[in-house]
């Protein structure tokens, strides 16, 4: 089940990939109900608050980031809006604030330091889930499987290739669904 | 040992221990305050949206010094994180339940459940900044 949090002038933010966790995830991106990316990092905390910065980011540049040709300091420093939000979370029980933070008033103590990457050697990020998207790529991996029984398929597809193409869709599957154990089965 | 009362009914989960042996834990205090064993649940549950679980109910320690070293290296790039120092703090049952909750960078990370009335800071001491 994807993590969700309730972040003050976002809204819903589901987790999408957490890169440091201690006691919950303290670097990670996420996205909104209406498919906003952000990279997101507790920047700060003291006695009185805490603070967490998002900096809204394009999936191309969070795979930049992800793979270390961007570093964290430069995502957070140079967001592609210009500006960061900065959300302060009072311990006094006061409700929490957001405040928009343009970029060249971001101060460095809040920010990774410059030279820190990430090094995530795996596929780029996976497509955000949907579950059209889902229903969608199941549907064509039926067709495929029923091309590969059909020995007279309107889609002639040679029988290699579709097993690739299954092995591919299969991984793709596990990625959207987040069901590592989700296996296409050749009977169905 | 009774519970805080925002636990989940599952928390600690069945596969959880009684609390012992060394850990190591990232602090902000020197020495180390009631404030660095607060769960995120505690401190904001409406980030949570007011649903306590098992994750966010617990604390992340390490039983291999060499992680925590690890992890704070890598906490450069998280700046609330870049002043902690590693404490030590023997544990014994009456602080609570432990879960091994291995990471692929990180084998030795346990979550932790502390119970009412326990003072978990008292057992730690700063050995390394």
């Amino acid at each position: 089940m994807a993590d969700i949090l309730n972040i003050t002038g976002l809204g819903r933010l589901e987790i999408v990939e957490t890169y440091i966790y201690y006691d919950q995830p303290v670097l990670f991106s996420c996205k909104s109900a209406a498919g906003h990316l952000y990279l997101a990092v507790a920047a700060d905390k003291n006695d009185q608050h805490e603070s967490w910065l998002f900096a809204g980011i394009s999936t191309e540049r969070l795979n930049l980031v992800r793979s270390g040709a961007i570093d964290l300091h430069n995502a957070f420093s140079e967001p592609e809006d210009g500006f960061l939000l900065k959300e302060i979370i009072p311990y006094d029980g006061t409700l929490p604030r957001m405040e928009p933070i343009q970029s060249d008033h971001i101060s460095e103590d809040m920010l990774p330091m410059p030279g820190e990457r990430l090094n995530i050697k795996t596929d780029p990020l996976p497509i955000l889930r949907n579950s059209e998207d889902i229903a969608k790529l199941r549907e064509v991996v039926k067709i495929l499987q029923k091309s590969q029984e059909e020995t007279t398929s309107k889609f002639t597809i040679p029988n290699t290739l579709t097993g690739v193409l299954l092995t591919q869709l299969e991984k793709l599957l596990q990625l959207q669904s987040g069901d590592q154990d989700y296996k296409i089965n050749p009977e169905r | 040992m009774e519970w805080p009362d925002f636990y989940p009914a599952d928390c600690p989960p069945t596969e959880a221990e009684p609390a012992s042996g060394t850990v190591y834990r990232l602090v902000q205090y020197n020495p180390a305050r009631a404030e660095d064993f607060k769960t995120p649940f505690e401190e904001n549950p409406g980030r949570f949206n007011n649903k306590p679980s098992i994750r966010n109910c617990g604390l992340s320690v390490h039983t291999d010094m060499q992680d925590s070293e690890q992890l704070k290296t890598v906490m450069k790039m998280v700046p609330r994180f870049r002043d902690t120092q590693i404490a030590e703090g023997e544990l014994n049952p009456t602080l609570g339940m432990t879960q091994h909750t291995p990471s692929s960078k990180y084998k030795s990370h346990h979550s932790w459940w502390v119970p009412i009335g326990a003072k978990p800071w008292v057992v730690f001491k700063i050995i390394s900044g």
